[in-house]
Parts: C-alpha cells; structure tokens; sequence
C-alpha cells in the first residue's frame, strides 16, 4: 500500500524500558479510515504503543509515519494537531461539566470548530446522554458519563486520526454500543483504540496484540 | 523628629525573656518545634548582628563595587533559598531562578531608587541594600509558592498537559492551567494584604521609618512604592522562573522531561 492512502506506517518500531523489550520490532501500517484495536494483558505495552505514535514517548528504534509526516520533532506538533486522544482517565481541575467537554474549544486551533448548541445536543444525545448534563457539577456525575464527555468532545473535533485509551471501560452495554456505532463507522478517520472489549476487538479490521511484542496481524 | 531609642544589650536580653511562651506552648503540646524554634531564633540572632555589624561597615564605606557584590550574594542566597524549599532539584532551577531574581530586582530597584525616588547616586548603600533586601524577601515567599504550586501540578497532572497537546493545544495553551494555579496561589495572599494593609497591619517598613524620625507621611509614601514594587517584582519573578525553566523542563517534543519535582 502507498504512502498516501497509509495514515500510519510504524515499521521496527522498539522501545523498552529498564532493559525491559515493550515494544519489539513492531511494523504495521495502518490504512486510511481503519478500525485498530490494540490489545493484551495490562502492562503489555498498549498504552505506550499509543503514547509512542502521538510523540509523547520516544522509540529506541524504528520509525513512525502519520499523514504523511515523519514523526520527528519538526512535525510532531503538525501532527497533534490532526488527532485527537482520549485517556482512559482524566484528573481536571474544572467544576462544571459543560467547561469540561469545551475545553478542547479553548485552545486556538479548535476554535473554528467550536459546536453550535444544536451540534453538542446531538453529540451528547449520540452517545446517551442528557443534554441537562451540561449544568451539572463535574464530581456529581459518574465516571462512564465523564468518560463519554470526553468521547463527545472528541467527535466533535472531527479529527483524521482518534486514539482512544479503553473508551468503553467504564461503561454499560448500552453506552457501549453507542459509542462503537460512532467511532468504528466514521469513514473517514482512523481510529486506534486501546481495548480489552471482545465485541469492538471483532468489529476492528487490524488487531495489534502487545503480547506477542507488538507483531500487527 | 529624633531616631528611635537605642536598646542596650541587657534589655534586649530582657526582650528575649518574651520566647518563654512560645517555647512553653510547644513543648507542651509535643509539637517537636521547640528545638526547631530555638535554633531559628539562635540563628536568627546571630545572622541579624552579623548583618547589623556588616551594614555599619557597608554604610560607612558606601562603595559602588561592595554595594553591588553584597546584592549579588543575596541574590545567590534568595535563589538557593526558594529553589531548596520549592522542593525543586538545583540543578535545574539554579539557573532560571537565579536569572529572574536578578532581571527582576536590577529592572524595580532601576525604575524605583532611579526614576521615582530620582536618587543621584543608584548605588547608596543605606537605599540599594534595605530596598533590595524587602524585594528578595518577598519573592522568595510568592517564589517558593508560585513554583512549587507549577511544577509539582505539572508532575501530577500530566496527562491533563497530553491531553490539552493531544486535542490541539499549543505548548503554551496546555500550560495554561499550570501558570493559572501558580498565580492564583502565589498572589492571592499579596493582594489580600494589600487590601487590608495600614488598616489592621502596620508594615515594617512603614514602622521602622516612623521609628528612625521620618513623618509618617513620608514613611507612607515609601510603603506604597514599597508594596507595588513587592508585587511588580515578584509577579516578574515567578513568571520569568517559569518561562526560563520550560526551556529546560520540556525536550523538542514538548515532553516533560522525567521527574521535575523532588517530592519526599
């Protein structure tokens, strides 16, 4: 497959830490517009499989490719800007759950995204949640709810590439479905998700399984 | 007006007599402070005396040169000070904090002794020092709680940092939050001082002057500059440590370099 229709190529990527392999010679190139889960038992090295493609830990060895771009450090801020990551958790200082699904619209570049009062209904309503769950206090509701805050959040930011850590962890079954139906059918943007879910991991097209030192199937 | 009264050693022994009740109280209550307190009180003595002499010396001698170098030992001493209390390692923060203390202090003791009061001689030791002196010392205080309050909410909240630069967040946009605490916490206790001050608190600037035969008049005037430039230099100090040691916190990736904060 070409460059051009690849959203991420990795190839030999490695990264240990402490003398420990994490990651091991792991190639695999990512098409535009795919489904990726990443699995394996914890402490297998999903999350810093994810962490090394956004830029946040850096390879002993191998390359990374996003849109296009190396990842090296004259891109890597080119390259964040076409993403957008959800952790599995996320510690913010902010009371009010409205100022927490927005604050990805504070930051300069998301500004011209910034959704309408229709477009954030339909985007809370999309993943099951009350559009009344803007008024309320963060610590007053749920960890699923914060979780699919941040999910919608991220959807509406419309980026190429989404990395998603455990995005159905704290969730209920109906929720679950919700937010597979949007992430694993947005044609148009690759999504790599850090998963242990069984339903999402047949509904992906590439699976990476950390267990076997990151060898993409 | 006359300067104030001189006490003489004995009845300063006599002043010392006053100690009894706090050191009571905390032997009392086994805080574990008494032998702390007694040897802040010891050094404080000591260290006052030795300054008091020093200054005598320094005042009478009014040289430009020794001015100058008794500001930059405690410019040294300030930094040390706010880095080792700031839980911060010294061989990152040496620097920056050394660097802001020292733009900060030269540009408000410039502008102040300089353009305001219109000294003829910048250097005057019985202005350059004392003036300097009050400068440092209140920004180690806003500096110790401004960089602690950045560096150790940077270290426990990283992943907030990832996210914000994850999402489409400059550098400076994911800081944000960082500065926004350090300020808020290093500056609400200056400016609620100074919303009070005079009215419930006699500052001792203020009060030394009126006790040295100034008209309170003219000790006021000095204690209103006094505590603008408190607050000018200090608010530059912490936001020019912050900016110098983000060029050394951070690699070319925008990473938070490993650990940043000595937390015991």
């Amino acid at each position: 497959m070409s460059q051009d229709t690849n959203d991420i190529i990795v190839e030999n990527l490695s990264k240990g830490f402490n003398g420990k392999a994490v990651i091991k010679a792991l190639s695999v190139q990512i098409h535009r517009g795919a489904k990726v889960a990443v699995t394996g038992a914890s402490g297998s090295g999903k999350s810093t499989l994810i962490n090394t493609l956004m830029g946040f830990v850096l390879p002993d060895s191998g390359s990374i490719n996003l849109l296009g771009m190396d990842l090296n450090e004259s891109n890597v801020h080119k390259i964040r800007d076409n993403i957008s990551w959800v952790p599995q958790e996320l510690y913010v200082d902010i009371n009010n759950v409205n100022d927490l699904l927005m604050l990805p619209f504070c930051f300069h570049k998301n500004k011209k995204s910034k959704p309408s009062k229709e477009s954030l209904k339909f985007a809370l309503t999309r993943f099951g949640l009350d559009e009344n769950i803007l008024n309320a206090e963060t610590g007053e509701i749920s960890g699923g709810e914060k979780q699919r805050i941040f999910l919608a959040a991220a959807s509406l930011l419309n980026r190429k590439i989404y990395f998603l850590d455990e995005p159905t962890s704290a969730l209920d079954s109906d929720s679950k479905h919700k937010i597979m139906d949007y992430f694993l059918n947005q044609s148009k943007s690759t999504v790599v998700s850090v998963t242990h879910d069984d339903e999402w991991i047949k509904n992906s097209q590439i699976i990476i399984n950390m267990n076997q030192n990151g060898s993409g199937e | 007006m006359n300067s104030a009264a001189d006490i003489t050693w004995p009845d300063l022994a006599l002043g010392f007599i006053l100690l009894i009740i706090p050191f009571i109280v905390l032997w009392y209550y086994k805080t574990g402070l008494l032998k702390p307190a007694i040897i802040s009180v010891f050094r404080m003595t000591i260290q006052l005396l030795f300054v008091g002499l020093y200054l005598e010396y320094i005042f009478k001698l009014n040289n430009m040169w020794i001015n100058l170098a008794w500001v930059l030992i405690m410019v040294i001493i300030a930094t040390i000070t706010t880095v080792k209390n700031s839980e911060l390692y010294l061989r990152i923060y040496l620097i920056p904090v050394f660097i802001s203390l020292l733009l900060s202090i030269v540009i408000i003791d410039v502008y102040f002794l300089g353009f305001v009061i219109k000294l003829d001689n910048l250097f005057n030791a019985i202005y350059l020092i004392p003036i300097t002196g009050m400068l440092l010392g209140n920004c180690i205080r806003t500096n110790i709680l401004g960089l602690s309050t950045y560096y150790k909410k940077l270290q426990k909240e990283k992943t907030l940092y990832r996210y914000a630069l994850a999402n489409g967040a400059t550098q400076r946009e994911a800081l944000m939050p960082y500065m926004k605490a350090a300020l808020k916490t290093s500056f609400s206790p200056t400016i609620a001082t100074m919303a009070v001050v005079g009215l419930i608190s006699l500052p001792g600037m203020m009060t030394g002057q009126i006790l040295g035969g100034s008209s309170p008049v003219v000790a006021i005037k000095y204690q209103i500059m006094l505590m603008i430039t408190i607050f000018v230099s200090s608010i530059m100090t912490v936001v020019l440590t912050i900016f110098i040691s983000n060029k050394f916190i951070f690699d070319s990736y925008s990473n938070l370099k490993l650990k940043i904060v000595n937390e015991k």
